[in-house]
């Protein structure tokens, strides 16, 4: 790709303004994106029960048709598709019509590297690895909305998600819990304090750092009114234990605190099943039983707020149609997004349905007939009231798909 | 040290006292480091010349001011930006033999400088992986890949702390960098030990074509940037591109799309030994999947039936070509100077780069002999490698390094050998630095300083000046010296007063790592 066509016309890094107040609501949507680290195999989490082939290529790992009381069959969603018996988490999203699947859909790049499909999914630019920024982080850099809470944006875990990288710092934390200085608290209080007298001292003449400090004391601060510690989430939510249901738990308390978090990003690992993957039950429906009840707590702890949170779910590529020999699947192409909230068009299994015959496949794999970007761009334009979707995603004229309102 | 001679006969004050303990200090300092960890080996013994430091304490004709408590700036710039960390000692003996001639010691030092280091030899030993082969490492790690990225984590940052060839390893990061390979890739986990040995450590300070060319050999970037899959008419442009782009040129670099294709094709067939192999990932020419049809890379012809000689052509081209020293010049000038370098610093770099064809000695050297070199101070942050590795080395630390510190490398962004993208890790600050980086770095100094951060440990009395160092002025005085070089203002000074007693003062020492003015790399 020519690098002259990519030129985004910012600086590499911009700086970040002195605070607006505080706690004010962002003006679209929350977004909440999920990344499902390994490849999900898409195929048996929405699973194409109406499609002969899928059973004639799955024979050990396919999900039974939908039958009332089997707990071990797909969930119906339509006449076609249906959910796998471990993502019953989803089920009442479904109903309440916040649930939009769509399938068949991923980043167009034929590469079957996980590093590479993640880095471009990431970046937002299938087969550029020399963009340096991700799709999340020029999201946040062309939509000035005024919001200068240190919060904006947030990458639960260790390391800034590739996705976030951009000019608009994001904050990244393995837990909310842990945001502060070491030590007894009132100890930690007296050494920030000490901390805070010394980056405002006049011989600190690095505006950065000065901002840096700034921004961990408010963030110190703001957290301390989350109440972290102590805290239970409403409408009996439970949230599964482990990092992905103590993660979202906390993306949830952020929410309501109303710390002024727009982004927030999130993984889930552990996807790439190319042994012992199983059926409805085993290794892969543990993984699903694991996002579905953390998903679907999620959507119940918030309750009415879910009217403007947006959480999406994405993985770097599927995995291929039919099963290997070792009890799993080998990587693949197109794959399955899940899209919650009181934004979506809700109900349905979007995309189109390439079909399982092997005519209809892509080097064996699920052809791709929706485009990730597509759907980001409609998230991005109609629920984050940001138009620069050509700066967002370079070279790339995104088709409407009707999955959010 | 010298203006204390000049200056007038006085009463000895507590300052002086202060001031003599600081000397006595750094005398001992360069004794211990005789022993074991001295930075200078063979012609140039690591002592202060006595007569230096000596008058002062002697003659009793030391004047009580603050510049007396401040190190040279000259030497304080040099010693924190050509080194990871002033150790005790090494920013008074660099002030006495000159800051050209300490480069051009460093820069002269080999392999034989850190042979009798026992604390970092033994420490080594115990790391396997640095010396393994691809075969090895893959006999014993396949189902422990966290050991490999382990080891290699722990190798570097041993040899920041304790090798006396500071500036060579500051150099190897700076190419670990510009020829980044993400040590988590698949199995390149098995490959990237010996790039690391064998590309950047032997090559880093050798002529840039040969570093080039084993980059160009080394099946860890081979791996990394898909080129084993590029074959002849099904190429694969990922490593052509990012060659001319980041390895050389730079992505203004006078080459088009068309010279990626071409380049694409000259290197179809470069691959390497598969993982079922006798030698699994070493270096193989695959003359089959060789595209032998003439190419034409930025106006260099390659004929029909090239076959690895193609590359070699066009490495030859690239490592002279005037993009190439500018751009690499510029990062260089980046890395060591400022987040914006002047254009005649680089400037310089590239005249030395064409002087000697490539010799980095010489490059290196050009550039930071500059006037421009010693002008820049205040101008870089230390990275978090440099921010870590730097406390250890200015708190007199005993390191084994551990999990919790590589936790810290992660916390502050910068894990070593963990950069996905094939450019390095950023090296202008606004990129890089944010809150929760810097958060991370208040918590490492604390838990630095309190002892608990696991396989490391500081003594922190033996920080303190005797005697007169109790007194909380001159301890904070002190320890503002050996970790910013000068003495804080009365205002910042008045701040830290309360931690300034025996009961606080790791708390004393973690404000200083935390502070500000440590952030800054001289």
């Amino acid at each position: 790709m020519l690098q002259s066509q990519l030129k985004i016309n910012l600086p590499s890094w911009m700086p970040r303004f002195a605070f607006a107040p505080q706690g004010q609501a962002p003006r679209g949507d929350v977004l909440v994106c999920v990344f499902q680290r390994g490849a999900m195999d898409g195929l048996n989490a929405l699973v194409p029960v109406g499609d002969s082939n899928y059973y004639r290529n799955r024979s050990k790992l396919a999900i039974a048709q939908p039958k009332t009381g089997d707990s071990k069959s797909a969930i119906a969603l339509d006449n076609f598709f249906g959910l796998h018996p471990a993502l019953k988490g989803l089920k009442p999203i479904w109903d309440a019509g916040q649930l939009a699947p769509i399938h068949a859909c991923g980043s167009p790049d034929p590469t079957r590297s996980h590093f590479d499909a993640m880095q471009y999914m990431e970046a937002g630019a299938p087969g550029n690895k020399s963009l340096g920024t991700g799709w999340l982080g020029r999201h946040l850099m062309t939509l000035n909305n005024g919001n200068t809470s240190p919060l904006r944006a947030v990458g639960m875990g260790t390391m800034l998600p590739s996705s976030l990288r951009g000019s608009v710092s994001a904050t990244v934390m393995k837990s909310i819990v842990d945001f502060h200085l070491k030590g007894n608290a009132a100890q930690a209080a007296t050494i920030q304090q000490t901390l805070m007298a010394m980056y405002a001292a006049p011989e600190n003449g690095d505006a950065l750092l000065k901002q840096s400090a700034t921004e961990i004391e408010a963030t110190v601060k703001l957290l301390s009114k989350v109440n972290v510690a102590s805290y239970s989430p409403a409408n009996g939510a439970k949230y599964p234990s482990g990092d992905f249901g103590t993660g979202m738990m906390q993306v949830a308390q952020l929410i309501k605190a109303e710390v002024g978090l727009e982004v927030a990003c999130i993984d889930i690992g552990g996807w790439d099943t190319h042994i012992n993957q199983g059926g409805a039950e085993g290794q892969m429906a543990r993984l699903l039983t694991e996002l579905g009840d953390t998903l679907g707590a999620f959507h119940a702890d918030l309750g009415d707020k879910m009217k403007s949170v947006l959480v999406v779910t994405m993985s770097e590529f599927g995995r291929r149609v039919e099963e290997n020999g070792s009890g799993g699947t080998d990587h693949g192409h197109a794959n399955a997004m899940f899209l919650l909230g009181g934004g979506v068009v809700g109900r349905k299994v979007h995309g189109a349905w390439p079909g399982l015959a092997k005519e209809n496949l892509d080097n064996g794999d699920l052809a791709l007939t929706t485009d990730y970007r597509d759907v980001l761009s409609e998230i991005i334009s109609k629920r984050l009231s940001n138009a620069k979707i050509a700066e967002i995603f370079p070279n790339y004229t995104p088709k409407p798909r009707g999955v959010v309102l | 040290m010298t203006q204390i001679v000049e200056t007038s006969l006085k009463k000895l004050t507590r300052r002086d006292m202060l001031k003599i303990s600081l000397a006595a200090t750094a005398l001992a300092g360069c004794s211990r480091l005789r022993d074991s960890t001295r930075i200078v080996q063979g012609n140039s013994p690591a002592t202060i010349p006595t007569a230096l430091i000596l008058p002062a304490i002697s003659n009793n004709s030391g004047a009580a001011t603050a510049d007396n408590l401040t190190a040279d700036p000259l030497s304080w710039l040099a010693v924190n930006r050509l080194t990871f960390g002033p150790r005790t000692g090494d920013v008074a003996r660099v002030q006495t033999m000159g800051v050209d001639a300490f480069i051009d010691e460093q820069l002269g030092l080999d392999d034989s400088a850190d042979k009798s280091n026992p604390v970092l030899n033994e420490r080594l030993a115990k790391l396997d992986v640095p010396k393994a082969s691809p075969a090895e490492i893959r006999a014993k790690y396949d189902a422990k890949r966290g050991e490999v990225f382990q080891q290699m984590q722990t190798a570097a940052i041993l040899r920041a702390v304790y090798s006396q060839r500071q500036l060579y390893e500051l150099i190897v990061d700076f190419w670990s960098n510009h020829f980044n390979i993400y040590i988590a890739k698949g199995n390149g986990f098995v490959l990237k030990p010996t790039d690391d040995r064998e590309v950047i450590r032997k090559h880093a300070l050798g002529k840039f074509r040969d570093l080039l060319g084993a980059s160009a050999h080394s099946p860890a970037m081979l791996f990394y940037l898909d080129n084993q899959a590029n074959r002849k008419g099904k190429p694969d442009e990922n490593y052509a591109r990012e060659l001319l782009e980041l390895h050389t040129l730079g992505v203004d670099g006078g080459y088009s799309e068309k010279d990626v294709v071409e380049l694409a094709r000259a290197l179809t067939g470069w691959s390497i030994s598969g993982i079922d192999s006798d030698q699994p990932g070493e270096f193989q020419f695959r003359a089959q999947q060789h595209d032998d049809s003439e190419k034409n890379v930025m106006g260099v012809k390659l004929p029909a039936k090239g076959g690895l000689k193609d590359v070699e052509t066009i490495l030859d081209m690239l490592a002279d070509h005037p993009n190439t020293m500018k751009y690499i010049c510029g990062k260089i000038a980046k890395r060591f100077i400022s987040d914006s370098p002047p254009a005649s610093v680089v400037q310089k770099g590239v005249a030395a780069w064409g002087a000697s064809k490539g010799d980095l000695k010489a490059v290196f050297g050009a550039i930071l002999h500059s006037d421009e070199f010693k002008q820049s101070a205040g101008q870089k942050l230390k990275r978090p490698f440099e921010f870590i590795a730097g406390a250890c080395r200015s708190l007199g630390a005993d390191v084994n390094v551990g999990r919790l510190m590589l936790e810290y490398f992660r916390q502050m962004g910068q894990p070593l050998f963990f950069w996905q993208p094939p450019n390095g890790y950023p090296d202008v600050k606004g990129a890089w630095f944010e809150s929760s980086s810097l958060l991370a770095r208040w918590n490492f100094g604390l838990q630095l300083a309190n002892g608990s951060l696991p396989g490391n440990t500081v003594d922190i009395t033996k920080l303190m000046p005797t005697g007169v160092g109790r007194i909380s002025d001159d301890l904070i005085d002190s320890l503002s010296l050996r970790l910013l070089g000068s003495p804080l203002p009365a205002a910042t000074k008045a701040t830290l007063k309360p931690f300034a007693n025996d009961k606080q003062v790791n708390i004393l020492t973690a404000l200083l790592l935390a502070s500000p003015l440590y952030q800054v790399r001289g």
